[in-house]
């Protein structure tokens, strides 16, 4: 302290200000590598949600022609409806809309072909929910045929020469006749969500996939939920901490890292080799993401349970609760939010998983939905998985659909998940 | 005091609280010899100046006293630095009254410059003053030190002051009853050696302290006392 | 008002409550109790001081058994409440611990009412038959406290609202609720200003009159306010025992006086 004042640092000393401005750049650098980084993220979310959205909005309408049908009584007995001659009706319909069109099969056929092939069970549900109905004229709004949807949305351009378009000219004419007519419409497409799959892409829906998974989380959520809560309150609150409990762990931590066609695998061998459960069915679907879900839903709630502070436990035991009395009636009431958002996300992952519900069956072509957790059906991911596969265009824009579909799912369950967490959070 | 406060301020205060004690002690120590001196030599100059001395020696008690509170409600001074303030503000009291005797044996000079007194009996005085401050200046010593052996040496001692306090006592009575004329500057010169004798029990107690700093407790009251003139019961006793 | 001086003179004073001989703990290989003997005197307050880390409030939770809910704690040597070895098997540390009561360094009151909080313990232990005795231990517990009168009209909101000093006296109220024999301390005054600290200081006076207090603490002047009765730990060592004025004006021990002046060594 003798010669103080020649040792004392120069805060204006040149030097000093080069590396202040060096420290100033290296931070600016860290924050635009930082926003930079989440632009990126951005960009790519956007980048795959539009075009989603850019190929699957044509599948949320459906365009629809609402023509006068003739139930001519020849054609159905009025004893047994449901074995009308519906197509011919359809076909006599379509040929009154065009008398100029030749009568001969084949001209007729692909008259015809404008209508869904759905069309015709459409017909025959009417009748047959109303026999009064045989003899009469009824105006109904059945869905075009693929080609044609996807020519009233503009997907077919008449501009391609003739060879390399799905419809020809004439077909072409036809349609835009019934158009100028007034009796085409494009309605939302609800057949989206309240159809089971179809071979045909303009009946193709929903709704099997959705109750489906539906069924599969479920029976994952009854088994998983439980028993991941159990054996992480065991672990975390009971079990002994020696050699045995950490290998216990590690299996677990392990696991949540398995890849999911791994429990895939080991459902198709347990459940349906060993106990001989049927395949495709959501049941087994749902015991296998549960063994997916169950280390996700473990994890969770331990660390939900260590996140409760010690003080909280020891004010209990320190009144003389006893350990249990301490989990169940402290520990556990304060973790829930935690274990809540831990199951929602780990429910919300099985949801979207793909492999183990293939391996299983669940890929599937069924046309109704299951009416139990037992009938086979498919999931949503499975559901999207054929849709890809199928040939038909329709499919195309109908594949992103779903995907929107299954996103909106998966997002609103997360949303969930952030809403009870910051209802129930508590300081303390 | 084998290791440091780990605040180092503390430590501070308490050299500078008993550094002012000592200091105060060799005031008072000075005060004595000069009062006794102004005696002797008639020195009515030398009697003012240990008169106006008190008042420095009370300032710095109040000083002490002062300081002392600081320390206690900033502190919160423990054991044996608890000891040491209680032990210092106790040493500035006996110290202070120790000063007032000084200044009252000075006072007293000036009714006596005006006779010629007895050579027998200032030298008495003389010598017991001397053996005061001796045991004040080692009592003051002994807690520097914290000497214990010093200490108790010092409360023997005060039995020797005692004794001579006695021996004046009666050789005074004895000029009083020879020569009626010199009650007055022997009652005078009673009250110094009263006062002397008074400066012993402060310097003993002053040496108490000490022991109660070390030991944590205050001695027990066995030590002899040699002043008897207040239990002798002859025609001799004191007025 | 009692003698400071001489708490022996009381007779109630002078029955032993607890007493602990030769006591050891260790956490794993590591030993943080080194063979410590006390006995604790019941109706008076024992304080229990030393720097961190030297084993005060691992001994104190020896008195309940709070150690038993740490695994690789393992205590040896024989404490005794009124003579029964708190160790031994046929001992339940559920029940004990309702006997010992304990408050903590921070305030942890349940996020519950402060109605449930203090109703909690003689609920688990079905100490009342119906609602009407237990608003009645409630309100015991809570004006023992010195806290009825402060919470007395809003019962039924969360504990966790009150103030800091206020939820360190509804844990008091709570541990007095389950009618303990024994009230340890872990440093109930730390997280707490002066105010509230006063408070609860004249608390522990009260509530000595019904049971003995052993608390932690790193003031040493609140030790020395507080406590008949003072021990001094130092690397798990009991170092020094005895009457609180004799340790806070005259220690035999070195160390203990290095520590009560603040002194390095």
């Amino acid at each position: 302290m003798t010669d103080a004042t020649s040792d004392k640092f120069d805060w204006a000393a040149p030097a000093f200000q080069a590396t202040l401005r060096k420290r100033k750049r290296s931070q600016l650098w860290l924050k635009s590598l930082g926003l930079g980084a989440i632009l990126i993220a951005f960009a790519m979310l956007f980048l795959l949600v539009g075009s989603l959205i850019s190929t699957g909005y044509h599948a949320f309408t459906q365009t629809h022609l609402r023509i006068d049908v003739v139930l001519d009584a020849d054609l159905i007995d009025a004893d047994a409806p449901e074995r009308g001659n519906y197509r011919q009706i359809l076909t006599n319909t379509m040929q009154a809309q065009f008398p100029d069109v030749a009568d001969d099969r084949a001209a007729l056929r692909r008259l015809t072909s404008i209508l869904s092939n759905g069309a015709q069970f459409t017909l025959r549900d009417m009748v047959v929910a109303d026999p009064g109905l045989i003899g009469q004229t009824v105006t109904v709004t059945v869905p075009v045929s693929d080609p044609y949807d996807q020519l009233a949305k503009g997907l077919i351009d008449s501009d391609t020469p003739e060879e390399n378009r799905r419809l020809k000219d004439d077909e072409i004419a036809n349609f835009n006749r019934l158009a100028e007519a007034g009796m085409v419409s494009k309605p939302l497409n609800w057949g989206l969500i309240t159809n089971a799959d179809s071979r045909f892409p303009e009946l193709a829906g929903l709704k099997g996939a959705i109750i489906g998974s539906a069924y599969a989380l479920l029976i994952c959520f009854l088994l998983s939920f439980p028993v991941g809560i159990g054996a992480a309150i065991y672990l975390e609150e009971f079990a002994p901490k020696n050699r045995v409990s950490d290998l216990i762990e590690i299996n677990i931590n392990n696991l949540a890292a398995v890849p999911s066609v791994v429990f895939g695998l080991l459902g198709l061998a347990v459940f349906i080799g060993w106990f001989g459960m049927p395949r495709s069915v959501p049941f087994v679907g749902g015991l296998t993401l549960a063994l997916m879900t169950l280390p996700t839903i473990i994890i969770a709630t331990r660390a939900a349970l260590k996140a409760v502070p010690p003080s909280i436990r020891e004010a209990a035991l320190g009144v003389g609760a006893s350990r249990q009395q301490v989990v169940f009636g402290h520990v556990l009431p304060l973790a829930m939010p935690g274990i809540l958002t831990g199951t929602i996300i780990g429910l919300a992952q099985a949801l979207g998983e793909t492999a183990p519900l293939l391996l299983i069956g669940m890929n599937a072509f069924i046309t109704s939905a299951p009416a139990t957790p037992f009938d086979s059906a498919t999931a949503l991911p499975t559901q999207i998985f054929i849709w890809a596969d199928s040939p038909e265009r329709g499919f195309v824009s109908r594949t992103s659909a779903a995907i929107l579909v299954l996103l909106t799912f998966l997002i609103a369950m997360n949303a969930i998940a952030i809403y009870l967490r910051q209802k129930f959070e508590r300081k303390w | 005091m084998a290791s440091q406060h780990i605040v180092s301020s503390f430590d501070h205060d308490l050299e500078a609280l008993q550094a002012r004690v000592v200091k105060m002690g060799g005031l008072v120590e000075t005060a004595i010899r000069n009062a006794l001196t102004a005696l002797e030599t008639r020195d009515l100059r030398l009697g003012q100046a240990v008169r106006d001395g008190d008042r420095v020696i009370d300032r710095m008690d109040e000083e002490i006293k002062s300081d002392a509170a600081l320390v206690l409600a900033r502190r919160a001074p423990a054991a044996g630095d608890l000891r040491t303030v209680l032990a210092v503000m106790t040493m500035a009291t006996h110290l202070e009254r120790c000063g007032d005797y000084a200044k009252n044996i000075a006072k007293r000079t000036t009714v006596l410059a005006e006779t010629a007194q007895s050579a027998d009996i200032l030298s008495a005085l003389r010598r017991m003053a001397r053996a005061v401050e001796e045991m004040l200046s080692d009592a003051l010593d002994a807690y520097i030190q914290r000497d214990l052996d010093k200490a108790e040496a010092v409360r023997a001692r005060d039995l020797d002051v005692d004794q001579m306090y006695t021996a004046l006592f009666r050789a005074l009575l004895t000029h009083m009853m020879e020569d009626p004329r010199s009650i007055t500057p022997a009652m005078h010169l009673h009250f110094i050696a009263k006062n002397i004798e008074r400066m012993g029990d402060h310097a003993t107690s002053i040496a108490e302290q000490t022991i109660y700093v070390i030991t944590g407790e205050m001695p027990d009251d066995d030590r002899p006392k040699g002043d008897r003139t207040a239990l002798e019961n002859d025609d001799s006793g004191p007025p | 008002m009692y003698d400071l001086k001489k708490p022996e003179h009381d007779v109630d004073q002078a029955k032993t409550k607890i007493s602990a001989r030769g006591v050891q703990v260790f956490y794993g290989d590591t030993q943080a109790i080194k063979d410590v003997n006390v006995e604790i005197a019941d109706k008076t307050v024992t304080s229990f001081i030393g720097p961190s880390g030297c084993g005060k409030s691992t001994f104190l939770r020896c008195i309940n058994r709070m150690n038993d809910t740490i695994d690789i704690c393992r205590v040896e040597g024989e404490i005794t409440i009124d003579g029964h070895d708190i160790y031994a098997p046929d001992v339940d540390p559920v029940q004990l611990r309702a006997k010992v009561g304990m408050v903590f360094q921070k305030p942890n009151p349940f996020p519950k009412s402060i109605y449930d909080n203090v109703a909690y313990g003689p609920r688990i232990h079905g100490m009342t038959r119906n609602k009407a005795e237990l608003d009645e231990v409630v309100e015991t517990a809570l004006r023992g406290a010195g806290l009825w009168n402060e919470v007395k009209d809003r019962l039924d909101t969360p504990g966790t609202g009150l103030s800091g000093g206020q939820q360190q006296r509804l844990c008091i109220a709570r541990a007095v609720a389950t009618q303990p024999e024994v009230l340890l301390m872990d440093e109930p005054c730390s997280a707490l200003d002066p105010i509230a600290t006063a408070l609860i200081e004249d608390l522990i006076d009260d509530l000595k009159q019904q049971f003995s207090v052993v608390i932690v603490t790193h003031s040493m002047q609140q030790a020395a306010r507080i406590s008949q009765k003072t021990a001094f730990f130092h690397l798990g060592n009991l170092v020094e025992y005895g009457d609180t004025d004799t340790i806070f004006t005259n220690p035999r021990d070195e160390r203990t006086e290095n520590y009560i002046t603040g002194r390095t060594g």
